[in-house]
């Protein structure tokens, strides 16, 4: 269980490698009939990368934990059978008003290294 | 930073004044199926009796779930080309509970072209607020 002491701020917790394939796009037009899966995939496909990613990653979790803020900057659109790796890296914790806060840098690169999508966010995590 | 390039999109680019809203409805089963997608097995989605003890009484959806009716909006309203540049950066304000529909949109600011204000609503409750614009370095 990754519990809020644990976290150092700055320190890269891992990489998850991961292809944009029939396991990601099939559920995702499964749930979202109305967008098309076309090239460039929506934005909305590389944000389940990410959170994939970022679950991979911390495995365990406490209960419970919120999501209070998301940035998602695009440097393009991925392409279905592309392989992506999304780097987690710990930006920073904090508390505040007796609650614990720890805020995430994510980056997710194609395999000839260029930026596909940088995201940050931030969770109140509740042990 | 705005860059060369986005300034060069704004010189072919008719901004719009608002998003093109969208919307889209949870459920029970929308939940589930993003917690497999997604591999967020969350208790606060997707297990009533543990949501129940939490301050918010009941299961809410995945914040990023809802991201995706800013993503139908953005379709809506921009060439896929730059949609795929956006820079969102938003606040999950207030929880979406399974069972509502949300809906998004947004009103260009001010102090920019191609800059916007967001929101997504839940009935009449704000649950996420933030900002559009467009990455600039990827706008080559």
């Amino acid at each position: 269980m990754t519990l809020f002491d644990d976290f150092v701020p700055l320190a890269v917790l891992g990489r998850h490698a991961e292809e944009v394939g029939p396991a990601v796009l099939r559920p995702w037009q499964a749930l979202f009939p109305g967008i098309a899966i076309e090239t460039p995939l929506p934005p909305g496909v590389s944000v389940a990368l990410v959170v994939r990613a970022y679950m991979a990653i911390l495995r365990e979790r406490p209960a419970g934990n919120i999501h209070t803020r998301q940035r998602m900057q695009f440097y393009r659109g991925l392409v279905p059978g592309e392989r992506v790796i999304t780097e987690l890296t710990c930006a920073g914790k904090e508390v505040r008003r007796e609650r614990r806060w720890v805020h995430f840098r994510t980056e997710t690169t194609d395999v000839a290294g260029d930026m596909v999508c940088v995201g940050e966010m931030s969770m109140l995590w509740t042990r | 930073m705005r860059g060369r390039d986005v300034d060069a999109v704004d010189t072919v680019m008719d901004w719009p004044a608002t998003l093109t809203e969208a919307s889209l409805t949870s459920s029970a089963e929308t939940v589930a199926a993003y917690a497999e997608l997604t591999a967020d097995y969350n208790p606060i989605h997707v297990d009533p009796a543990f949501a129940a003890t939490t301050p918010f009484g009941r299961p809410i959806v995945h914040g990023t779930w809802s991201l995706n009716a800013l993503g139908l909006a953005m379709a809506a309203t921009f060439p896929p080309e730059i949609a795929a540049r956006a820079d969102l950066d938003l606040q999950f304000v207030a929880p979406v509970f399974v069972g509502e529909t949300i809906r998004a949109g947004g009103e260009r600011r001010g102090d920019g072209e191609g800059r916007y204000a967001v929101w997504i609503k839940a009935g009449d409750r704000r649950v996420v607020r933030g900002t559009l614009s467009f990455n600039a370095s990827a706008c080559s």
